[in-house]
């Protein structure tokens, strides 16, 4: 049996109308790119979602904050964090940390984190923040 | 118990009796002090109070003058002692100078690739507690201003 042409261009209306109408039930998504603000005097800003920075059309945005545990070489073991950041064209934002409280803060941090951290002119980390929200996962 | 009980209360009754007589006795002694003087030498009313006063006065300034002269150890709360501050030795200090050397030595070139950071690192770890913080800080001065490209 063969669909008459009319026919055929109605079932794919319809089946573009569905799929268009399932990725609308995807639920709240926010691109939320990277931001970063240096300040005269050295102290400065960055925020930005992981998965914004990471499937940006750019090659530069990033944002993240790491843990480095270093040997002294003394028998002991150095800790300090890092956070930094690139927006999308390339101002970057970096601060260190070995306050363990802001240190701590980083443990919460996920692939589908929204990151936000400061810090003042001597380049310490003054805040570490995350907030992980299903809006910041990408579509499928 | 009850024996307990009755002493208590003769306890408490005694008291009682004690403190109506005290507040009894207190008028008593002034006006029995009164009739004594003779009205022309006799104190004004207010006389009594002042010599109170001036009494408590005496009083307070020896106490301050005590509490003045007692030693500064003696008078406030123990507190914690701070740390001595450490004074960097000449070899740490030397290992600070060939960090920030290093340090400069990548502004001089801009950047830094991921292994040199990770070698400029544990160098910084080895340093001294205000060493380390001097040079962590002057690095990510350096990456804020853009002096020199790379990452942490």
């Amino acid at each position: 049996m063969q669909m008459k042409p009319t026919r055929m261009k109605q079932g794919l209306a319809i089946a573009v109308l569905a799929l268009a109408s399932s990725a609308a039930l995807a639920g709240l998504v926010q691109d939320q790119p990277v931001i970063v603000t240096l300040n005269a005097d050295g102290s400065g800003s960055a925020n930005g979602s992981m998965t914004t920075a990471r499937f940006s059309k750019n090659d530069v945005e990033f944002i993240g904050c790491g843990v480095r545990r270093i040997d002294d070489g003394a028998g002991g073991v150095i800790l300090f964090a890092f956070c930094q950041a690139a927006d999308a064209v390339n101002v970057q934002g970096f601060c260190t940390t070995d306050n363990p409280n802001l240190i701590a803060s980083i443990d919460g941090q996920d692939d589908f984190s929204f990151i936000t951290f400061s810090w003042n002119a001597a380049g310490e980390c003054r805040s570490i923040g995350n907030s992980t929200q299903s809006f910041y996962i990408p579509k499928k | 118990m009850r024996t307990l009980i009755t002493l208590s209360v003769l306890q408490t009754i005694g008291i009682a009796v004690l403190v109506v007589h005290a507040l009894r006795e207190e008028p008593h002694a002034v006006s029995d002090v009164r009739p004594a003087q003779s009205p022309a030498s006799a104190p004004a009313p207010v006389e009594a109070p002042r010599i109170d006063e001036a009494r408590l006065r005496a009083i307070l300034r020896e106490e301050l003058a005590q509490e003045h002269n007692r030693p500064v150890a003696e008078s406030l709360p123990a507190a914690p002692s701070p740390a001595p501050p450490h004074n960097p030795s000449a070899a740490e200090l030397q290992q600070r100078d060939l960090v920030a050397q290093q340090i400069e030595a990548y502004r001089a070139v801009g950047m830094i690739t991921d292994a040199q950071m990770q070698e400029l690192q544990a160098d910084i770890a080895k340093l001294d507690a205000v060493s380390r913080k001097q040079m962590l800080s002057k690095l990510t001065r350096a990456l804020n201003t853009g002096d020199i490209k790379g990452r942490l």
